[in-house]
């Protein structure tokens, strides 16, 4: 009798512990976005980049900025659309000496997989590159370095290598 | 006259060892013949291997079901062999529709799920109406799940969002370890609840990440403990 009432009063601190121990645990960082890394031996990018997108005609304004005048930088990272099959970036570059402004528009072809957490938690889509095309004002090359994108890659996406810079 | 003391003191101490000696003996002899009666009323105590079936629901599930997202319906059949070992087999069907009005997401599952495993009856008196529990348990459940999501915008882009993912197949195996009472309370019914620690030994979530509710384990990322209250008829 007294070990069934001492058992008793285990199993009801332990049902108290079991409906007090609720948490959502949503990743931190969960915005899923494309790297580029500076190719080469450069190290700080010293002109100044504008990266605007182009958004849906639901919109009053036409593109968005995602990253504006950023300088000195060895990488960027910018958001991927959700579901769009090919991602359109507008590189604006002014260059540090004679202010000239160059542009240069980058096209990222991917598929997209719909990603779940839980219900908590917003929903997400990671992405597969399979191409990536671009014109050739100011960039000279890009790169696919890591094709797989998620909010926890390691590895930048794309190596990217501008004009008369020696990188 | 000293050596007559002497010998008198050494004649008495004499006399009372040997009845000491002699007290200790018989009461070690009759603690032996105690422990002998006690031994032959233990397997006096023997009985038979099969004692019978008992078949339970739970109702912590049912709750679950009534007041949340998600549930289970569960039974339970056991096997009483010698009031002492009690494999066990627990069936449930398990279902959740659950929505998130801030996300917009839905998740929905139902499926099967089972448990197999053995309890202890650990209590002194095994023959005692109350009866004390400590086991393990294996369980299993495969299933598919469906996610959507409704009026979803990219938040840069501004496209509407389609997500919508259906049937979705999943499994899931894990270990429980048991502990538990329950007690007569009037002919063949009983009472009683189990205490559950759970531990995920291999699984597989799909391809789209994470399942929310796994049929009989529960939320996943929640705590390991769990819990059930059963209703038993024994026969």
């Amino acid at each position: 009798m007294r070990t069934s009432t001492i058992s008793t009063a285990i199993a009801m601190v332990a049902l108290f512990m079991l409906a007090a121990c609720s948490s959502i645990d949503c990743p931190l960082n969960n915005r899923v976005y494309a790297t580029f890394r500076l190719d080469g031996d450069i190290t700080k990018m010293e002109d100044t980049l504008t990266v605007a997108v182009p958004r849906s005609i639901d919109y009053k304004d036409n593109d968005t900025v995602i990253i504006n005048r950023l300088a000195d930088f060895d990488s960027i990272a910018l958001p991927m659309s959700y579901q769009r099959t090919t991602d359109v970036y507008v590189f604006t570059i002014k260059q540090k000496d004679s202010e000239m402004r160059t542009t240069d528009t980058v096209w990222v072809e991917k598929e997209n997989n719909p990603h779940f957490e839980s219900v908590d938690c917003n929903p997400q889509f990671f992405h597969t590159i399979t191409d990536v095309k671009f014109t050739t004002e100011a960039i000279e090359n890009i790169t696919i370095n890591y094709n797989k994108v998620t909010y926890n890659d390691g590895k930048a996406h794309f190596l990217i290598r501008f004009k008369g810079h020696s990188n | 006259m000293t050596v007559k003391r002497t010998s008198s003191f050494v004649s008495r101490v004499i006399a009372i060892s040997l009845l000491l000696i002699a007290v200790t003996t018989v009461s070690a002899q009759s603690r032996k013949e105690a422990i002998a009666e006690k031994s032959a009323k233990a397997e006096k105590d023997s009985v038979a291997f099969f004692r019978g079936v008992a078949v339970s629901a739970d109702v912590v599930g049912l709750t679950q079901l009534a007041f949340s997202d998600y549930g289970q319906y569960e039974a339970a059949l056991r096997i009483n062999l010698k009031d002492r070992y009690f494999p066990v087999f627990e069936l449930g069907y398990g279902t959740a529709d659950a929505d998130n009005p801030t996300t917009n997401l839905r998740y929905k599952t139902s499926a099967p799920y089972w448990r197999v495993g053995v309890d202890f009856n650990i209590a002194k008196n095994k023959h005692d109406a109350y009866r004390v529990y400590a086991g393990a348990r294996y369980a299993m459940t495969y299933y598919k799940f469906d996610v959507s999501g409704n009026g979803l915008k990219d938040p840069v882009w501004g496209d509407d969002i389609t997500y919508n993912v259906k049937g979705m197949k999943a499994n899931y195996h894990w270990m429980e370890a048991v502990f538990g009472v329950d007690a007569k309370i009037a002919g063949p019914f009983r009472l009683g609840w189990s205490v559950r620690y759970r531990r995920r030994i291999a699984h597989n979530d799909g391809e789209i990440g994470n399942t929310w509710y796994v049929p009989g384990y529960g939320k996943q990322g929640r705590s390991r403990l769990g819990g059930t209250f059963n209703i038993i008829f024994e026969i």
